[in-house]
């Protein structure tokens, strides 16, 4: 019986990976534990499905920062005696990544980067990692300075992002204005130009041991997408050039852990470009685990210190859509979420 | 005709085309069906045509327009390659 611990569990419009990620994880043939959700917010949606979490506990969101993050680890632990911890958020994983050594002496074990590793893929460092590993990303300029902000016609179509969320094709210099402003204004400077490649999307989620191996990939295009661009629904591939393209990103980062590559095919180029990498299980992880790769149990393995002798790949020809669904549960049956920071389901159905 | 890249896709009975390395799906009709199988046996225009007469009527040349035609809509589609 293991304890594993996860974050991530609201499944919204744009779903966050951590409910796909314990699917992944109790539908293996071997799992046999129970799992500590790990929730920012009591209504984070996953906590209320009790088929999926055993015992739910709030954390102290990551601006609070890691002592505050360790503090209430430890007083879980103490109650769950957790095994593993499975972060799936961006915004927390640096906290993770620095408690990582204090976690390990509690016999708390994690499978994550390390901060270097972390820093080198955030969308303001891609066009150095891409220049000296040999790998191509568009060329990417940063706003920090909006009074200096410098778009001409030359640059259209031009891709707007933020530093960690959203990103829109401006059509017009105009466009591009608004919309440097608009995601300014939520999400901050610097502001992200990057030059428009013409070409088709593709995503890939792979897990990397840490020493350079990538010990388990799965590919998909996605077939729908939301206004966020985000995909809703998509299909498994098998593409040899994506496999390689993901291979010598994992090597290259040496990356531990779980990643998620973010490319580009531009046809007239005969290439793959990363558009993102994002350090953690994409939210359409389910997939991976539908077409014949688990990398979830992978990385459960990797973190218990379990050998992979061979890498887990998917298969083409799965398709996978997201859905809306309805939970509901009585608000006495979740009180102490609210009181007390914590609820515990009698047993996951 | 690239007959290797051909060979590639998954394609049922009922006219769904896959292609496994960029998650393109289309469908055709049993005409296209029937067309892309000739060609992945390696067959040539001249034998495609006639397996196509084989089966459905149709006038020599205008089948044998109609095959060009979609093979330029197979390559639209990156479904073949340049060969």
């Amino acid at each position: 019986m293991i304890n594993v611990a996860v974050t991530g569990l609201n499944a919204a419009d744009s779903p966050a990976p951590g409910v796909p990620v314990i699917r992944c994880l109790r539908e293996h043939p071997n799992w046999n534990g129970r799992v500590i959700a790990l929730a920012y917010d009591a209504l984070e949606s996953g906590v209320l499905d009790r088929s999926v979490v055993d015992s739910v506990y709030l954390i102290p969101y990551p601006k609070a920062g890691k002592t505050a993050l360790l503090e209430r680890l430890v007083a879980i632990h103490q109650r769950e005696q957790i095994d593993v911890i499975i972060p799936n958020l961006d915004a927390e994983l640096l906290n993770f990544i620095a408690l990582e050594p204090e976690l390990s002496k509690l016999g708390i074990r994690l499978f994550v980067p390390n901060e270097e590793q972390f820093k080198a893929r955030i969308k303001a460092n891609l066009p150095r990692f891409s220049e000296q590993n040999g790998i191509r990303t568009p060329q990417t300029s940063l706003v920090t300075n909006p009074s200096k902000l410098n778009i001409s016609e030359r640059d259209l179509p031009i891709v707007v992002k933020g530093l960690f969320y959203e990103a829109h094709v401006a059509h017009t210099v105009q466009e591009a204005f608004n919309l440097v402003h608009k995601i300014a204004a939520t999400w901050g400077y610097p502001v992200l130009l990057q030059k428009f490649i013409d070409g088709e999307e593709y995503n890939a989620a792979a897990v990397g041991d840490g020493t350079g191996r990538m010990v388990g990939i799965a590919c998909m295009k996605k077939l729908v997408f939301t206004e966020k661009r985000k995909g809703w629904a998509c299909v498994s591939i098998e593409n040899g050039s994506l496999f390689e393209f993901s291979k010598k990103i994992v090597q290259a980062l040496k990356w531990r852990g779980a990643i998620e590559i973010e490319a580009i095919y531009s046809k007239s180029e005969d290439t793959f470009h990363i558009i993102e990498l994002n350090p953690r299980f994409p939210a359409w992880i389910y997939l991976a685990k539908a077409s014949g790769a688990n990398l979830p149990y992978t990385y459960l393995q990797l973190a218990l210190g379990e050998p992979i002798s061979e890498i887990q790949r998917s298969r083409a020809g799965v398709v996978f859509s997201n859905y809306t669904t309805n939970l509901v549960t009585d608000l006495s049956s979740i009180g102490s979420l609210f009181t007390s920071g914590e609820v515990h389901y009698e047993k996951a159905v | 005709m690239d007959s290797n890249r051909l060979n590639e896709l998954a394609i049922n009975d009922s006219g769904l085309i896959f292609d496994p390395s960029t998650g393109t799906i289309s469908t055709c009709n049993p005409v296209g069906t029937l067309i892309i199988q000739s060609l992945r046996q390696g067959k040539t225009l001249l034998e495609v045509r006639d397996t196509v007469l084989e089966k459905y009527d149709g006038q020599s040349g205008v089948v044998e327009n109609d095959i060009i035609e979609f093979c330029r809509e197979l390559k639209k589609m990156g479904f073949v390659g340049n060969d």
